[in-house]
């Protein structure tokens, strides 16, 4: 099985062959050798679907290659273009090692779950988009030697990306325009210069830590060894010149300010000072307080002040009463002789057991009642259900 | 109780179950702690006290008396200029969600509303319940494979609008190059605040809007401008660097030109824009009046005028006669006041002839746009005549115009804004994306922004809408500072500021699935349907179903 087999992407006539055709040759080749050499000429979707049941399978691209290079690529294959690729390198890769060699263009990893994709050059827009990270495996990896297009790492969920900034593409931003956006997961190490325009409620600017720089460290040589630059593992080691970018957490994100700058700020800040400093109607209204208050206001703000009219009309004992004590109907029970239902209705009214609100109650009904002038006193307190007292009180005649 | 006696019933009777809004009271929550009569705006709600009789009837005797009980309870007054008006302020105050007032769909209050001999008169909605014509016109054009589709969420969209008069490519580049005059145009946010004037609104209502528009530009960076109505502007307004976000009013009254006039040198930067209103949707051909009772000292400074009077604006400016005149006389003039740096625009009522103004605009070098305001617009005051049956709905109208400026090949020369019922059930972003799809540069909406900003309790129900009379349950027209001191204006203005966050939310996620992000959809009515085949032939849209 260790033989090299080539698989040609042009027929004896020099024509291309078609991408459906191209794979059948590749499957047959591949029961025979897990080793095989593709000339690609425009063939997409290649070096993927390769089931080896987990056995070394090795891949050489030579010539153009067409897109989705290693799309579907399973684990234990791997895969070294030799020259650039087109769009959608390694989509919706589980596990495939891929190396471009030189650039490859748009959509690089889009929805990749698992493996390592290293590229020779920079890619186009919308590499490393909507990975996946099933926590089971490991995290899907983008190496890229130059810059990356716009667009760079929407919805990443997992996804680490190693941008060197080397011979880039776009020296002044090697992140490209609005990076990041959706991005929930994952991590991207970047060195070189970046403009600034990632969302800044997925992703937070951070320095590497010792961990992290080590995992960068440990891999590097690989990486370069891959893509056939050993000689700038020296130049890449500089710890200083690398940043990088870190998904926010949502339990972070949701203690994020949302708005960027509170009202009472830009009240102080710019409101105000807007106005020579004061409120804007000083001049038109000298001293007019216009600070806020309630519905229902007292003192001067009071608007209305509403009554119960009864109180002209019920007796005043029992107006005045704070809870209401029918006290007509509580002195005709006691006039009655019912002492005892007389303390029972009491009782459904009052807050207070025992005779503790004889007790305590400022006695509002006396002060009230209207006989005051004409009897030297109206009513007092009586005593109902002392055991020491047998007969009733005497009562004010009506 | 009531002692034997005939009881009369006038014409003019009502009882409760005859008025529009019915007390629903509930005496076993009730704690007659008062608050809910402390706070009605209509003093309608009584506090009354009661005696019920009990018959006392015990059968195996001969027994028979009856016992009285008094007892207190709230009690709703039916007079007409009394009647409850829905607003539902006591409801919020009621510590035992134990009183509100409840719809009545059978009222013959309208009946007898005339009583004194006036027509009735209130403010802000017409009071047509149920989806409007905007509501029902949906977004049809979904580009998902036939071109790239967009996402709301990331991408980045431009969507502001032009106002001012855009010159065609070849006569820009002759002027440019000649060094000739260039009108005015600004870049903003196509939903604009529609003239409501410091008057007509509280201080706390009308600075708290302008706080809310200023952070918007500064903080957030969203274009919006607000509209002031006619009424001038606080001094220290006209010379703040907010007046850039202001569209200043000019209208038949002229109230508050004098300070304008007077804070023209000292400005520190130019209005938005002028708008000249020549009429209004709510209440065309009819005249504003600011009634005595809102005429406060402050608002008197403000207009220069003596405090407490009567302010009208008549119907019809006094010296413009003919409309050749009022566009040479008026434009022209308000242009010149800015040294032709800022645009100038006629505001007009929606009406059947608003296609001929358009028309004299046209040839207008100095005219920078037209609003039209329809008849779903609101007012402060007006008579419920004018309200109800007067205007032209705004759609037709802003359709007929548009489509006559293409007839011209104008279209992209002189924006329309539309205006009148946008938003009157919440679905603000649908009707005004329709309408901008049917033609418009962009909305000016009102209603919606006292509702949203400042939780104006107004319905197409009539609820509350008595915005004409200072008596505000919410403190947004009133100029009483009992009242409007209710209203903190941050509170205003940070809801104006989440309103226009999520407005566009909104813009972004009709124009993404449209595939539009460049720039906003103005006369994009391939786009729009409407499950209506007469409105649809009517505005030239596609009829679905
Ligand atoms: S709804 Fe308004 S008008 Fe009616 S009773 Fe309550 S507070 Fe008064
Ligand atoms: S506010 Fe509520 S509890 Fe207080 S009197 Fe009114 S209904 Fe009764
Ligand atoms: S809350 Fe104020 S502004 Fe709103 S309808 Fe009532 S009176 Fe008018």
């Amino acid at each position: 099985m260790s033989k090299k087999i080539t698989v040609k992407g042009r027929d004896e006539n020099g024509q291309r062959i078609s991408t459906q055709i191209f794979e059948d040759l590749v499957q047959k080749a591949f029961t025979k050798s897990h080793d095989l050499v593709l000339e690609t000429y425009g063939q997409h979707n290649v070096g993927g679907r390769l089931k080896s049941g987990g056995k070394p399978v090795t891949i050489e691209i030579n010539g153009p290659c067409g897109q989705r290079l290693g799309c579907m690529g399973l684990p234990g294959t791997k895969i070294v273009c030799n020259g650039p690729a087109s769009d959608d390198v390694g989509w919706l890769n589980i596990g495939a090692e891929i190396t471009v060699k030189g650039e490859a263009t748009n959509g690089v990893c889009n929805a990749m779950a698992e493996g390592k994709v290293y590229i020779g050059g920079s890619i186009g827009a919308r590499g490393l988009t909507m990975t996946k990270w099933n926590p089971e495996y490991n995290k899907p990896e983008l190496w890229v030697l130059g810059s990356c297009g716009d667009s760079f790492a929407e919805f990443n969920c997992g996804g680490i990306a190693i941008v060197c900034g080397v011979e880039a593409k776009n020296p002044d931003n090697v992140l490209g325009y609005r990076p990041c956006v959706g991005m929930v997961g994952g991590t991207i190490y970047y060195r070189g210069k970046i403009d600034g325009s990632y969302s800044q409620i997925n992703v937070k600017a951070v320095l590497p830590d010792d961990e992290q720089w080590q995992w960068l460290l440990d891999r590097l040589p690989k990486y370069l060894e891959n893509i056939g630059r050993p000689e700038l593992l020296a130049e890449l080691s500089q710890r200083e010149e690398w940043a990088m970018l870190d998904a926010i957490p949502p339990q972070e994100r949701a203690l994020m300010k949302t708005g960027p700058m509170s009202m009472a700020e830009f009240k102080h800040k710019i409101w105000n000072p807007g106005f020579g400093g004061g409120d804007p109607i000083r001049d038109l209204a000298p001293g007019l307080d216009r600070s806020p208050i309630g519905m229902v206001e007292s003192g001067d703000l009071r608007r209305k002040k509403p009554f119960w009219a009864n109180r002209d009309k019920a007796a005043p004992c029992a107006y005045y009463c704070p809870v209401h004590i029918p006290t007509i109907d509580r002195l005709r029970l006691m006039r009655e002789g019912k002492g005892k239902e007389a303390y029972e209705m009491l009782m459904e009214y009052t807050p207070l057991p025992a005779s503790i609100c004889g007790h305590i109650c400022p006695n509002l009904c006396m002060q009230n009642c209207s006989r005051q002038m004409v009897m030297r006193r109206s009513t007092s307190r009586c005593w109902v259900g002392r055991p020491k007292i047998n007969r009733l009180p005497r009562l004010p005649l009506l | 109780m009531v002692s034997i006696r005939s009881i009369p019933s006038r014409p003019g009777s009502l009882s409760p179950n005859d008025l529009p809004w019915i007390i629903q009271h509930r005496e076993d929550r009730c704690t007659l702690c008062g608050k809910c009569a402390a706070v009605c705006p209509v003093n309608t709600l009584k506090l009354t006290y009661m005696r019920k009789r009990m018959p006392k009837i015990v059968l195996n005797s001969s027994e028979r008396g009856s016992s009285f009980k008094t007892f207190v309870g709230i009690r709703q007054n039916t007079d007409v200029g009394r009647r409850c008006i829905g607003c539902g302020s006591c409801a919020m105050v009621c510590p035992n969600e134990a009183i509100g007032p409840v719809f009545n769909e059978n009222d013959r209050y309208r009946f007898q509303a005339t009583a004194g001999g006036d027509a009735t008169k209130r403010g802000g909605r017409r009071n047509e319940p149920g989806g409007s014509l905007l509501d029902r016109i949906i977004f049809n054009r979904i580009s998902m494979l036939t071109d790239p589709a967009l996402d709301a969420g990331r991408h980045e969209f431009a969507y502001n609008t032009l106002l001012g008069r855009v010159l065609p490519p070849e006569e820009y580049v002759r002027r440019k190059l000649s060094g000739e005059w260039i009108p005015p145009v600004r870049e903003i946010f196509p939903f604009i605040i529609g003239s409501m004037s410091f008057g007509a609104l509280s201080p706390n209502m009308w600075l708290g809007l302008l706080q809310g528009v200023a952070y918007c530009n500064e903080v957030l960076g969203i274009p919006v401008v607000m509209a002031t109505g006619e009424g001038g502007c606080p001094p220290w307004v006209l010379r703040s660097p907010f007046l850039k976000y202001i569209i200043l009013q000019v209208a038949s009254g002229y109230f508050g030109w004098d300070e304008i006039i007077r804070a023209i040198p000292e400005m520190q930067c130019d209005p938005a824009a002028i708008e000249i209103k020549y009429g209004q949707g709510a209440k065309p051909g009819d005249g504003g009046l600011l009634m005595w009772f809102k005429v406060s000292k402050l608002i008197a400074r403000l207009r220069g005028v003596p405090e407490g009077v009567d302010l009208p604006s008549p119907p019809v400016h006094q010296t413009l006669y003919s409309i050749e005149e009022s566009v040479m006389k008026m434009i022209q003039s308000m242009s010149m006041a800015w040294n032709f740096k800022v645009p100038v625009y006629p505001k007009i009522s929606g009406s059947t002839s608003a296609k001929s103004v358009l028309n004299n605009l046209v040839r207008n070098p100095y005219a920078s746009a037209l609003m039209i305001d329809g008849i779903d617009g609101g007012t402060g005051a007006a008579y419920d005549i004018s309200l109800n049956a007067t205007g032209h709905p705004i759609a037709s109208n802003v359709r007929d115009c548009y489509l006559d400026l293409c007839k011209q090949g104008k279209q992209n020369e002189i924006p329309i804004f539309a205006a009148g019922g946008v938003g009157k059930n919440g679905n603000v972003v649908q009707n005004a994306l329709a309408l901008i799809m049917l033609g418009a540069s962009g909305v000016h909406m009102g209603k919606f922004i006292m509702q949203s900003a400042a939780g104006c309790l107004g319905s197409e129900k009539n609820r509350c809408n008595v915005c004409n009379v200072g008596i505000c349950p919410k403190g947004i027209t009133s100029q009483n500072p009992k009242i409007y001191r209710r209203l903190d204006p941050d509170d205003v203005a940070h809801r104006l500021v989440e309103t226009f966050q999520a407005i566009q939310v909104e813009v972004k996620k009709v124009m993404a699935p449209l595939g539009r992000s460049q720039s906003l959809p103005i006369g994009m009515s391939d786009a729009l349907g409407i499950a209506d085949k007469d409105a649809a032939d009517r505005l030239n849209i596609r009829y679905v179903c």
